[in-house]
């Protein structure tokens, strides 16, 4: 998605950054609430479409803002959200720019599949030796980043490949293989 | 009666400092197959009155009847509620997401119980009624269709489910004029063919050719409520709500008051050119 | 059409209002790290009526400003009884399996307890009494420093403070989605997990391709009028902090020395 300029860029971060906040409320506000994660999928959807900077960005004060705004994510919970969410821009920003197979969903995926794994490992090593030294166990990751998590988990595995498919195809972003004509698709 | 709303009464943000008033006990009844306006200055209520009508705020205060029942009865089916009053908001294209056209045309009928047969059967009825090519669109991202289109897979969505009863929200804005005149047509057909229609809407042109009731929302208070000519006929008072009327209205005024006798209480192109020729022809009389 | 929103900015003029809002974020920050800092009885009766003055300061109606403490007790609740039923004591009172209850464990529940409703409280005084663009700026200019390390300072606030714009907007643009949706005949709220994880995308798609067109909209806006990116940027001459303002830092700061040093 090399045709994008800087300042589209940016400002598609920005409603990702916006979408941390309005989300969460919009899935709240019809009791679907945390069990599907909604914070994450404009982190992945900006590191998918905008490049690892942006979805850095957006994985740090997504969370950051709609703390200060609503205290969700509480205070005390923002560092660890804020390492996974920025791993999960960073890695599915980077691997959107290496993994080129030529087929759409095919890089999606490797990009979802390897940032959600990197982010999930990456939160509980920071929280084992950061920010709950000694009292985070083994247990405690499996629990809370595999098993509560797996609805959520669901939905991105899901929906966010198709999303940035159906952004394609309202062109709002750029084709990323122009040659395949709209309407059939490459799986 | 399709709709009966008696003293129906709405506040925002009930017990804080940004407490407003939306709606003040407002009390209509519409009967079936009519096709009614509604016209209000910005703030006015009339997007309140709307989510209360279709059952998409729940009332504090007054009743909202459709067909006679209590609409925020505890117990009421809402899904019956759905399939019975289609809602096209504005800028409906907004609610595409499905893959396919045929899919999102389908979306409402997913809990109707129907057979896949009979859903093909309605799709292909709706997608047609709204003018797009059955079988070029069937297969395409709605996504990738022209803004006019997309409005018309919205609106096939709406009808898809067949709603007896049909509320539009400023359905005309953004449409060129050819796509305007298409939708009122379509809208007068549907009307006639006993679909009872309320259209929100800051557009008294489309109003004055397709509305044959009007009611005008000022401050939250229900200003005025008859045959859209007598209604769009004090220009004054429609002037003092903050709403202008049509311009076949304003044309019928300024010819009055150049010595022309046309009635006043036209609204529409269809019924000002008779009116006219008949003026200057026979002088008053027919 | 959300009745009352959480976080949402509500006009007034009262001290807190009126402080600068440097001061205030600044002060915040303290005030939390004094919260984190509290461990005895007595600290907690200075933290705690301190932060209730800060609350009377900001003459919010009292059930405005505990409004999310309120919404979120259930969730209290469980971290509550997490903490108590496994805490692990070295004089239980009552032990079965890994549930232990102890005197230990319901301190230790209560006071996690406390600090989060007194963050939760001061953090919605400072997000009910400062417009959220102030709270911006004030942010980025608490953030200029991290220029030096090679941050695009400029691009990353212009991109905040777009964000923060974006956020009303958004809002209502989801809510719109939502009810238009359901008078399509979504149904979002009932059903097991699994249907409503299924009647997710009617709602996701539209938002964020509204959301997606609403950038898109304001990028070419942007690049038709000149706008390169955060470096060429015009910024507006920041005021220094009025003196009421380091008054404010001052008072936060102390209660933190004596939250360490004193108790």
């Amino acid at each position: 998605m090399e045709k994008m300029s800087a300042v589209k860029r940016a400002i598609l971060c920005a409603a990702c950054i916006a979408l941390c906040y309005a989300l969460p409320m919009a899935f709240h506000a019809f009791g679907a609430g945390s069990v599907f994660l909604p914070m994450h999928i404009p982190v992945f959807i900006c590191g998918l479409t905008c490049g690892w900077p942006y979805g850095l960005l957006c994985g740090i004060a997504g969370p950051a803002i709609s703390s200060a705004l609503t205290n969700m994510p509480p205070v005390a919970m923002l560092p660890t959200m804020v390492v996974e969410l920025a791993v999960y821009g960073v890695v599915s920003g980077i691997l959107m720019q290496i993994v080129r197979t030529k087929r759409l969903y095919v890089d999606l995926y490797i990009s979802l599949v390897v940032a959600i794994l990197a982010g999930r490992v990456l939160a509980g090593m920071a929280r084992a030796l950061i920010f709950a030294a000694g009292s985070y166990s083994m247990a405690a990751w499996v629990s809370g980043y595999l098993v509560t998590s797996w609805p959520g988990t669901l939905i991105q595995l899901l929906f966010i490949p198709s999303l940035v498919y159906a952004l394609m195809q309202a062109r709002l972003i750029p084709q990323r293989y122009p040659k395949t004509k709209t309407g059939d698709r490459k799986v | 009666m399709s709709f009966e709303i008696k003293s129906l009464s709405y506040v925002y943000q009930r017990g804080t400092p940004l407490e407003t008033p939306a709606l003040e006990n407002v009390s209509f009844s519409i009967g079936d197959g009519e096709f009614v306006g509604i016209m209000g200055h910005t703030g006015c209520g009339k997007s309140t009155l709307l989510h209360l009508m279709a059952g998409l705020l729940p009332a504090p205060a007054g009743t909202v009847l459709i067909d006679g029942e209590d609409i925020n009865r505890k117990g009421y089916d809402r899904s019956v509620l759905r399939r019975k009053l289609g809602v096209l908001f504005q800028f409906p294209e907004s609610q595409l997401f499905e893959s396919t056209v045929e899919k999102d045309v389908a979306f409402g009928l997913k809990h109707s119980g129907l057979s896949t047969k009979d859903i093909e059967q309605r799709v292909q009825w709706a997608i047609e009624t709204v003018g797009l090519d059955y079988s070029r669109v069937k297969g395409q991202s709605p996504l990738g269709l022209s803004g006019g289109e997309k409005r018309r897979a919205a609106i096939a969505g709406v009808l898809a489910v067949q709603p007896r009863h049909l509320i539009l929200d400023e359905p005309t804005v953004g449409l060129d004029p050819m796509g305007r005149e298409a939708l009122l047509e379509l809208l007068v057909k549907l009307n006639r063919d006993g679909m009872t229609i309320l259209m929100v809407s800051h557009d008294a042109d489309s109003l004055g050719e397709a509305a044959r009731r009007l009611l005008v929302l000022h401050q939250g208070h229900l200003a005025a409520d008859g045959p859209i000519g007598q209604v769009f006929a004090d220009m004054d008072a429609m002037a003092d709500w903050g709403l202008g009327v049509s311009q076949s209205r304003e044309a019928a005024g300024l010819l009055a008051r150049k010595g022309l006798e046309v009635p006043q209480d036209i609204t529409s192109y269809r019924q000002l050119l008779p009116a006219v020729l008949t003026a200057l022809k026979g002088g008053g009389s027919p | 059409m959300n009745s009352q929103l959480t976080g949402q900015y509500i006009p007034g003029t009262s001290i807190m209002h009126r402080m600068d809002a440097r001061a205030k974020f600044s002060g915040f920050l303290l005030l939390i790290a004094a919260v984190i800092l509290t461990g005895t009885i007595k600290g907690y009766l200075l933290t705690i009526s301190f932060i209730l003055i800060i609350a009377a300061l900001s003459k919010l109606p009292p059930e405005i400003a505990t409004g999310s403490v309120r919404r979120m007790l259930p969730f209290f609740f469980v971290v509550f009884l997490l903490n108590v039923l496994f805490f692990e004591s070295e004089t239980p009172l009552w032990q079965w399996g890994i549930v232990t209850i102890s005197i230990d464990g319901i301190a230790q529940g209560a006071n996690i307890l406390l600090r989060i409703v007194l963050i939760l409280i001061l953090s919605n005084v400072l997000t009910l009494t400062t417009p959220p663009m102030a709270l911006m700026a004030a942010i980025e200019s608490l953030m200029s420093p991290l220029r030096f390390i090679g941050v695009p300072v400029g691009d990353v606030s212009m991109i905040l403070s777009v964000a923060v714009q974006f956020i009303p907007t958004l809002l209502r643009e989801t809510d719109d989605i939502r009810t238009a949706q359901t008078a399509r005949g979504a149904q979002f709220e009932s059903g097991k997990l699994l249907d409503r994880a299924k009647a997710l995308p009617p709602l996701l798609t539209p938002i964020f391709l509204s959301a997606f067109k609403r950038a898109d909209e304001l990028a070419v806006a942007m690049e038709a009028r000149g706008y390169r990116g955060g470096k060429h940027r015009t910024k507006k001459a920041s005021q220094p902090m009025p003196v009421s303002g380091w008054l404010a830092l001052l008072l936060c700061a102390a209660l933190c020395a004596l939250q360490i040093f004193l108790f």
